[in-house]
């Protein structure tokens, strides 16, 4: 299984926001894309879940997304937006079950197998206990594995999440990216946009480092994350350390470069 | 236990609204205006027959079918621009139709039964259609879309004014006011056959988006990731409002605030996925349609109140109340 990108571009008018990109993401691989804000990251993201933008040219093991129908590319892609909506005070089961509209047909109740996948993503997500509660009445952390587990049922091999740590306490941080590489520990492609370097270098096996709209490193995390790249693509300087064999980097200072 | 926490009071529920609205169809049928005593109001033998089959049926058929529709198409506008305040008039539809018609009249071309007035009526909204396109097309941004609803509005409201201000004669002007005023009252058969034709596609346009608008809670970009194109939800929303809605103000005129009351009434019931509110609409739109329609003909003799205005003096309360209610999540 592999997602591919062929010259991938997008543009807004005449605004190039991802340069033409080609990458190879394959399945087991949990991929931080990261980078300073306005580099792209949430542009490319929403290219590869197919959300119609110019130029777009995505394959997934070979053959082009475009090609495709709509809802055979929502059971390969899931995705999940920076900040998730919900517009009605849904419960929590009925909002994760939206997440099997991929799967159904018009008039089709639910599944035993969607009924099956719904509950899974609940047990992933520890939000069992609150299948009933309407969604507007749980904190930020419980909203957030609510949503997550809204991605997880539709039991895509391939899940884009959009800084789904932002907001979130630092135990739900961690909670998060452990769900992650669960998921993506099950053979399948998971892809996310993060801002914490820490999160990024400890829980992805792969990165890549976005600048105004290019990929500008792609690489295992340690690789990508070093004083020199952070000095380039972020303009600032870290502290860099280890711990139990990993780094870590917090930063430190701005670099004034070009402003 | 709160309501709609369980699926089986939407099941209760449903069973209930469909059971009220097969008791309240014949009862419809027997009751007349200021009926009283064992003969409703009938006569009897060949009279009773004709009023039963000329008057009563088709009014009470009417009602259902208007009601059903207004109920449908609140549901389904309510759940494509995820706000409860959402009504079929908002985007112009009815009161585009309602000028098509006064149009008609103002020429004085056609009587109210008249299959030239029900063209004028849809020609209308589907003028606000071709507009609302115009203005709001390309892009599936929804607050566009409501505000081109609301200009549509005005531009309708200004131009009915117009024809009132230099109607022909006060009777024709009377003639117009009191059309405007949705009712149910001296239809015949003929504007059932008129409006079926119309109203039927339109629904099944309404409930084919069911799907996408469940993905649509989620936001834009969510429902697409799902698979559910949001141009497509809307303009299977729009559409069939709009063929819908133009052909249930042809027949009886503007009838307001059925479709902003109904769906809000059973989301607590049936729940808030669109999908499931869609058919319980449909029903208790008609349930209340053709119970408001039974109460007017109870009042007592005198000039005969306006469907339309009933549901006006009850329904724009409950919108100032919705508004009222929802002041703070609007202003955030």
């Amino acid at each position: 299984m592999s997602l591919t990108t062929d010259r991938l571009e997008v543009r807004y008018g005449a605004m190039l926001a991802v340069e033409p990109t080609s990458i190879e993401l394959k399945a087991g691989e949990l991929v931080g894309l990261i980078g300073p804000n306005g580099a792209g990251k949430t542009s490319l993201l929403r290219a590869l879940a197919g959300i119609p933008v110019a130029g777009s040219q995505v394959s997934y093991r070979g053959r082009a997304l475009s090609s495709f129908g709509e809802l055979a590319r929502a059971r390969t892609i899931a995705y999940l937006p920076q900040s998730p909506q919900a517009n009605w005070p849904l419960s929590v089961r009925e909002l994760v079950a939206l997440g099997r509209l991929p799967h159904g047909r018009f008039g089709q109740r639910l599944q035993p197998a969607d009924h099956a996948a719904i509950e899974r993503a609940m047990e992933q997500t520890d939000i069992e206990l609150l299948a009933d509660r309407p969604i507007d009445q749980l904190s930020g952390g419980e909203r957030m594995r609510a949503h997550l587990a809204r991605a997880f049922a539709v039991d895509a091999p391939v899940l884009l999440v959009d800084e789904p740590v932002a907001s979130l306490d630092p135990y739900h941080q961690l909670s998060v990216m452990q769900l992650l590489g669960d998921y993506c520990g099950e053979d399948r492609l998971v892809i996310a946009v993060l801002h914490d370097l820490n999160l990024a270098l400890q829980n992805c096996s792969r990165l890549l480092l976005m600048n105004a709209g290019k990929v500008v490193v792609d690489d295992a995390p340690q690789a990508a994350i070093n004083a020199a790249t952070l000095a380039e693509h972020y303009r600032i300087r870290a502290w860099l350390a280890e711990h139990q064999g990993r780094r870590i980097a917090v930063p430190w200072e701005l670099l004034d470069g070009d402003d | 236990m709160t309501p709609g926490a369980e699926p089986v009071s939407r099941r209760l529920v449903v069973a209930l609204l469909v059971a009220a609205l097969v008791l309240i169809l014949p009862l419809s049928l027997l009751i007349g205006r200021g009926s009283g005593g064992g003969s409703f109001g009938l006569g009897s033998g060949e009279l009773a027959a004709t009023i039963l089959r000329e008057i009563r049926l088709p009014r009470t058929l009417l009602g259902a079918l208007v009601g059903g529709t207004l109920g449908l198409c609140g549901a389904g506008l309510q759940g494509l621009m995820r706000n409860p305040l959402a009504e079929p008039g908002i985007l112009g539809v009815s009161s585009g139709a309602a000028f098509g018609a006064v149009i008609v009249f103002y020429f004085g071309l056609a009587s109210s039964d008249s299959l030239l007035l029900a063209s004028g009526a849809v020609a209308g909204s589907l003028a606000a259609l071709a507009i609302l396109y115009g203005l709001a097309g390309r892009s599936v941004d929804l607050v566009r879309l409501i505000l081109a609803g609301v200009g549509i509005n005005a531009l309708a409201a200004a131009l009915t004014s117009l024809a009132l201000n230099f109607a022909p004669s006060p009777y024709a002007a009377l003639e117009i006011l009191f059309w405007m005023f949705g009712s149910l009252a001296d239809r015949s058969m003929a504007h059932v056959w008129l409006m079926l034709p119309l109203a039927v596609p339109g629904w099944l346009l309404v409930v084919a988006a069911a799907r996408g608008l469940d993905a649509l809670i989620l936001g834009e970009d969510t429902a697409v990731s799902l698979g559910f194109s949001v141009k497509r939800t809307l303009w299977l929303v729009i559409g069939g409002t709009a063929l819908a809605v133009g052909a249930a103000v042809a027949v009886t005129g503007v009838v307001a605030f059925v479709g902003l009351v109904v769906p809000h009434l059973l989301r607590p019931w049936v729940g808030y996925r669109p999908s499931q509110l869609l058919g319980p609409s449909f029903v208790a739109g008609a349930l209340i349609t053709v119970a408001a329609d039974i109460a007017i003909r109870l009042m007592p003799p005198g000039p005969e109140l306006k469907l339309g205005v009933v549901t006006a003096l009850i329904g724009a309360p409950f919108f100032l109340h919705l508004v009222l209610k929802s002041r703070g999540r609007l202003s955030s």
